[in-house]
């Protein structure tokens, strides 16, 4: 078995650990919400509203596994890296396995979420009259469904592609990085204030506006096309990192 | 026993042990001499080290190889330790006494006297 | 096996390995000695490839070690385990280095972790000092790699498991012979070990020799100070004090046994000087090469 496959291994191991903890209990909130829904509906309202209206319970889930792969993709050299270069790792083939498990990741976690979306849906239209936003990106539920794994999964490697970056830099710059990421925050809240939630907001307000209107192929394909360029970005980074 | 604090080299020190060994009678001849790892393992030293000092009676006919097997005693090889040091005993041993004696200030023939009054020899 | 050369690394302005240049053989057990902070935990750094170095070769079986996943795959270092590691448990630990290391042996570890008896349910910073170096160690033993390091083995460990090691790593030597370097500055206990030392002294490497040789070229001469003095005239001098009117002097240099009886002759005694304190002249100061 050669270098870039141990470390493939070595890197599962410690995903699978992650991962199944993660879903474990990301699954039991989502069950919890089900059963609050079903049975407090009037007093308790979990889940995502619009207008008034039940959406979706599981749906807010995206916010979780987003935090949970800006976290990996910092723990992964912060922890992962160091280890795997003690254990006599090369450079290049630790990155390959960082690109192959950013894949791995953001496919599983798609194919997951997007299965929940479904069930999810189900769930809501029995519950509510009519869900009144849909994910509906196509009239065959199949491709449906593949398609929004597809979305998934590209929205998750264009974080995952960045938080590489980030975490590369994080490693390579340790708590300097820190204290410039909090002067760039600290520093544009003070010259932009409120306006970079506002900002913030209004991107995620278009994104879900123009996500139904656009050729459904945009997003991914943006999003894919970004992912490879941090990816190369991140590899000029972390070349000639040392221990 | 090794002494690993001593001035000797190790090397030597094991070369030793088994020449008393054979001396003695504890090692025979035709018989096989404990391996280099059995050495290293039991003093804890390098095995290289102890391959050293059977080396250095291979040079010197006290122990031969037998190939794949190990070492054994050589024939002859406890006449051929007592002869050599015997010798080194002559050539080093005595002299040394000799100029000790002399810086006493113990004359030649007071010395004679001494070693005779021991009965010293077989 | 392992070929440095013009080997350079500074850290920022600072210079720590100067002009390196080492040849490692195959199926020996090396002693990299020097002072703290003479740079032995660098060079060892950069030969498992985990440091960059600045300028220089360092190839392994005749292949550049840079990115060469082939060489550091025979490669382990044992070092302390990174602190980012420390909430993870021992088995955990394990279970990676299992899976990154080619030749790895399962049962020799289990056994060691027996023997050394370490409660692997534990995470990494609730284990004593001395049981986080015997994790390290019984991955550096486990791993069978065919150059293993060991980065001061033996820190936070008393005596009995320090001879519990020395006893492990020559029984496995023994049967699964491979390189072993292990750089440390407690000498006493470790000089039998090895088949050959190397001493990082100001930057370099100022001596490479048999242990054995070591030993038959160092010796004491004490006696008349005149006398003293025109012997060691031209030896290489590691020591040199007075008491009263002796002169005690160490010098590393051959002395044919001729020469021995002629300095014996003239009242000047002739003693070996101690590995300890051999390691240490040659450690300090400014002595720049030796061999």
């Amino acid at each position: 078995m050669d270098a870039t496959s141990r470390i493939l291994r070595f890197q599962l191991f410690n995903f699978k650990k992650t991962a199944s903890v993660f879903w474990t209990i990301l699954l039991i909130l989502n069950i919890i919400g089900y059963v609050i829904t079903k049975f407090f509906y009037s007093k308790i309202q979990i889940g995502i509203f619009h207008n008034g209206q039940l959406v979706s319970i599981t749906g807010s889930n995206i916010m979780p596994i987003l935090i949970f792969f800006i976290i990996y993709g910092i723990v992964i050299y912060h922890e992962n890296f160091r280890l795997a270069l003690n254990f006599g790792a090369t450079r290049r083939d630790f990155y390959k396995s960082v690109l192959a498990m950013n894949l791995i990741a953001s496919f599983t976690f798609a194919v997951i979420q997007a299965i929940l979306q479904v069930i999810d849906k189900l769930f809501v239209n029995k519950m509510v009259v009519n869900s009144v936003i849909s994910f509906q990106l196509n009239s065959n539920p199949i491709v449906n469904f593949l398609m929004i794994i597809l979305v998934f999964m590209s929205i998750l490697l264009f974080t995952a592609s960045f938080m590489n970056i980030i975490g590369i830099l994080q490693y390579r710059y340790g708590y300097k990085f820190w204290i410039g990421l909090g002067i760039l925050i600290f520093g544009s809240s003070i010259f932009m204030g409120v306006r970079i939630v506002q900002l913030f907001l209004r991107f995620t307000d278009l994104f879900l506006y123009l996500l139904p209107r656009l050729g459904v192929f945009t997003i991914p394909t943006l999003a894919i096309l970004a992912s490879t360029i941090f990816y190369v970005i991140g590899y000029s980074l972390f070349r000639k990192v040392s221990c | 026993m090794l002494d690993l604090n001593s001035d000797k080299s190790i090397y030597i020190q094991i070369a030793e042990i088994i020449e008393n060994d054979i001396i003695l009678g504890n090692l025979k001849e035709e018989e096989q001499s404990p391996s280099t790892n059995e050495f290293a393992r039991v003093y804890q030293i390098n095995p290289a080290t102890a391959r050293k000092g059977l080396n250095i009676l291979v040079d010197e006919g006290i122990l031969y190889k037998k190939r794949g097997i190990g070492m054994f005693v050589s024939r002859g090889a406890r006449s051929e330790i007592v002869r050599k040091r015997q010798a080194s005993f002559l050539k080093e041993k005595l002299p040394e006494i000799l100029m000790e004696a002399n810086r006493l200030e113990i004359t030649f023939d007071e010395l004679i006297q001494h070693i005779k009054k021991l009965g010293g020899g077989r | 096996m392992l070929e440095i050369k013009g080997l350079n690394k500074s850290f920022g302005s600072n210079l720590v390995l100067k002009d390196i240049n080492l040849d490692i053989e195959g199926n020996k057990i090396y002693g990299l000695l020097g002072r703290n902070g003479a740079g032995k935990t660098t060079l060892l750094n950069l030969i498992s490839s985990q440091l960059i170095r600045n300028s220089g070769d360092i190839k392994y079986q005749g292949e550049e070690i840079f990115e060469n996943s082939k060489a550091i795959e025979d490669m382990c270092l044992v070092k302390p385990l990174p602190e980012s590691s420390k909430d993870k448990k021992v088995r955990d630990i394990f279970t990676m280095a299992r899976l990154m290391y080619k030749n790895w042996d399962e049962s020799y570890k289990e056994q060691l972790i027996s023997e050394f008896n370490l409660n692997t349910n534990k995470r990494l910073q609730k284990l004593s000092a001395g049981n986080k170096t015997i994790v390290g160690l019984i991955i550096g033993l486990a791993s069978r790699a065919k150059l293993t390091i060991f980065d001061e083995p033996t820190l936070g460990l008393d005596a009995a498991m320090r001879y519990m090691f020395y006893n492990s790593l020559l029984k496995d030597y023994e049967t699964n012979p491979r390189t072993v370097i292990i750089s440390t500055h407690l000498i006493d206990e470790l000089a039998n070990l090895f088949e050959e030392v190397i001493i990082l002294n100001s930057n370099m490497i100022t001596l490479k020799d048999e242990v054995s040789n070591l030993r038959e070229r160092s010796y004491f001469l004490s006696g008349n100070g005149d006398i003293v003095n025109e012997i060691v005239k031209n030896r290489k001098i590691l020591y040199r004090e007075e008491l009263g009117s002796t002169m005690i002097v160490g010098i590393y240099d051959n002395l044919s046994e001729n020469e021995k009886r002629e300095i014996r002759s003239r009242n000047i005694e002739i003693s070996t000087i101690p590995l300890q304190k051999l390691f240490v002249f040659l450690t300090e100061g400014t002595l720049g090469e030796v061999m």
